[in-house]
């Protein structure tokens, strides 16, 4: 009990006291500048490098969609009438001159093999 | 150690002088800041916002063009853009001209004195070589040579080359379209460019979170045609071969789908490739004269005399007249082509045979007005509606200002003119139990954002009964089995259809041409599922007078490859 008061007694009695000196207050400025500026700096540099990334993504995306273009009109070019034209009279393909039609209702066996 | 009093320090001339120059040079510096900032502002903000922002304008690139692939059912590319490399010099940033030239020369293909002729040592811009393949661009680029380089460009291309060409038209250099669908539909298909506004670093290297002001260009919107590419390429083919064939000045042939009014084919000869557009000396060739150009038709005009007489109930099939072999209007003789005299004969003759004292006689029959009146329900005279600027409309006289001779010879096709796609779509309407479709060539657009808006078909009126079409269609096969019509034949298949052998009006409108002749033949099979009907029409062949060895011939074959294209089994025994 007699501790307990003396405890109680201390606390009201002591309290603590933070002096800072001027130059003290200065350093501390200083200091939480350089810390701030140090954030600011290692954001600034986080977006600068994202610029950096985007630019090149960009650039990687606009050659990916000039390549797609290219294959686009090299297909086109390939299944044109023309080169299909000349790809039958070179494997010797005739036109069709007659075609038989099967009846629906024709009963039809098939050997698969 | 001497000691100074304050007084004595103080006391120098020296430091009002220093202050005072100290004075004068802080007024200048201020002035010249003032000058700077204040009444040159504007300046150097705009000199600093070059140095720190990229402007640039960004090209839309233009909407493509698409026909029907009916076998893979989806759609093909016939119109589209591609990205390739100029190759330019800079003779002034040059160090060795003559290594230079050699690599260029040797990869690009291109001559010596080409590029020697151009050489101007000041010169920063020299165009070596446009449309570069991707191979030669990285040939160029591997070399590494001081003062060559490369630039790319926006080229409007063709797959297919000539195919559709008078169809699709073509992009000229500024980047607009000049006929054809290009032409018309210009404005959507160029799309909206847009603008780079942007900070970048020393490099020129854009700042992500800077200032950024730009606009996304709006790509064009995208053209999809009812054109059928197969049948396209079918249509210019047996069109090319009986132009070439027979010396013909020119030539068209459309298929159409009677129940829809899709356009499937629309083919013009001569025509050009729009990859080269600049190599075409006669720009007539650029014309779609299926819709452009009018003509008299002459005798395939006949099937829409009969048409009229029948649905009026003037006229049957088997109803007769006798032909005399002249009738003469106003003091004027109206004779039969082949200046004979047919006796009595029936209407379904009349066609078979395309007797004028025949038509004259339906045209009587019904009377100037009502003739007319017909005439302006199967279309004539007045715009179809397809998707093409320029679409001329043909002339058609009124009764009060036509003689009767006059309005008799507009019953075998002369004295009125029309384009080869209006006498297409009365032949439609006649193949369609006597309704008429609006014909359309473009299926659907859409755009840059997926977009679509879709034509459809559109019924524009109920030309005739379907009682007077059958009766038609009747009189029609008939002319194709017994009558001037046979080459446009099919084995298996019943085939309508009619010849028509126009002379050529004089150029001053005083007369007709002496032996130049225009040659027509409209058919369609009779048949279930079979929509398809087919117009050909050859200009001024050579050493032939008929349409039936011109026309018919070319419209047989494209009837032949359409029912194999859809399988349409025969109908009649082979």
């Amino acid at each position: 009990m007699r501790d307990r008061a003396k405890r109680r007694k201390f606390r009201k009695e002591y309290k603590p006291t933070f002096k800072l000196s001027r130059i003290g207050v200065v350093i501390s400025v200083v200091a939480l500048t350089f810390v701030l500026g140090l954030l600011y700096l290692s954001q600034s540099n986080q977006m600068a490098t994202s610029g950096y990334d985007i630019a090149k993504l960009e650039k990687q995306q606009q050659e990916l969609k000039l390549t797609t273009e290219r294959l686009q009109i090299e297909a086109s070019r390939l299944q044109s009438i023309q080169n299909l034209d000349a790809g039958i009279a070179k494997s010797g393909m005739v036109p069709v001159s007659k075609i038989n039609y099967v009846a629906a209702n024709t009963s039809v066996a098939v050997n698969i093999k | 150690m001497r000691r100074y009093t304050s007084r004595q320090i103080i006391k120098t001339d020296r430091i009002p002088f220093v202050v005072s120059i100290f004075i004068i040079l802080a007024t200048v510096v201020i002035s010249r800041l003032f000058y700077i900032q204040v009444v040159d502002r504007k300046l150097y903000v705009a000199q600093a916002a070059s140095q720190h922002s990229m402007k640039d304008t960004i090209f839309a690139k233009r909407g493509s063009i698409y026909a029907r692939d009916t076998l893979s059912n989806s759609p093909f590319l016939i119109a589209t853009n591609e990205t390739l490399d100029l190759v330019y010099i800079s003779p002034k940033e040059v160090e060795d001209k003559e290594k230079v030239i050699t690599s260029l020369t040797s990869i690009l293909g291109v001559k010596r004195e080409d590029i020697e002729s151009k050489w101007d040592p000041e010169s920063m811009y020299l165009v070596v070589k446009h449309k570069t393949s991707k191979a030669e661009s990285d040939a160029v680029r591997a070399l590494g040579l001081k003062g060559v380089a490369l630039q790319p460009e926006n080229w409007r291309i063709y797959p297919e080359n000539n195919l559709a060409s008078s169809v699709l038209g073509f992009v000229n250099n500024e980047g607009d379209g000049n006929y054809g669908i290009e032409g018309t539909f210009n404005d959507i298909l160029k799309g909206e460019d847009g603008y780079l506004n942007e900070e970048t670093d020393s490099h020129g290297i854009k700042i992500a979170f800077g200032d950024n002001g730009s606009k996304a260009a709006s790509d064009g919107t995208s053209v999809y045609l009812t054109i059928d590419r197969y049948i396209q390429g079918m249509a210019e083919k047996y069109l090319n071969d009986t132009v070439k064939k027979f010396s013909a000045d020119s030539g068209n042939v459309i298929v159409m789908d009677k129940t829809d009014g899709k356009i499937l084919a629309m083919a013009n000869a001569p025509s050009f490739d729009p990859n080269k557009y600049t190599e075409v000396k006669d720009y007539k060739a650029f014309k779609n004269r299926a819709v452009t150009d009018v003509y008299e038709p002459g005798s395939v005009f006949k099937a829409v005399t009969l048409a009229a007489g029948v649905d009026a109930g003037k006229i049957k099939s088997t109803d007769t007249y006798t032909d005399t072999g002249s009738v003469v209007l106003n003091g004027n003789a109206i004779k039969n082509s082949d200046l004979k005299a047919h006796g009595v004969q029936t209407m379904s003759y009349v066609l078979e045979q395309s007797l004028n004292t025949g038509t004259t006689y339906v045209e009587q029959k019904l009377g100037k007005n009502l003739f007319y009146d017909y005439i302006k329900k199967f279309g004539f005279g007045e715009s179809t509606g397809i998707e093409f600027d320029g679409e001329a409309t043909g002339k058609v006289y009124k009764p009060d200002d036509l003689n009767e001779h006059g309005y008799a010879t507009m019953s075998f096709g002369q004295s009125i003119s029309m384009t080869p796609l209006q006498m297409l779509v009365a032949y439609a309407t006649i193949a369609n139990d006597g309704k008429m479709m609006r014909p359309y060539i473009v299926d659907k657009t859409v755009s840059n954002s997926g977009k679509e808006k879709k034509t459809g078909p559109k019924e524009v009126r109920q030309v005739l009964s379907a009682a007077a079409s059958r009766e038609m269609k009747e009189m029609l096969v008939n002319v194709v089995v017994k009558g001037h019509g046979k080459q446009a034949a099919v084995k298996g298949y019943k085939i309508a259809g009619k010849t028509g052998t126009a002379q050529v009006i004089k150029e001053d409108g005083t007369g007709y041409e002496d032996g130049k002749n225009i040659g027509t033949f409209v058919g369609f099979p009779v048949a279930e599922n079979a929509n398809f009907v087919v117009l050909a029409k050859i200009d001024n062949p050579k050493g032939v007078q008929w349409a039936e060895s011109t026309a018919a011939p070319v419209v047989g074959q494209m009837l032949d490859f359409l029912l194999k294209y859809y399988q349409i089994p025969p109908t009649e025994g082979q």
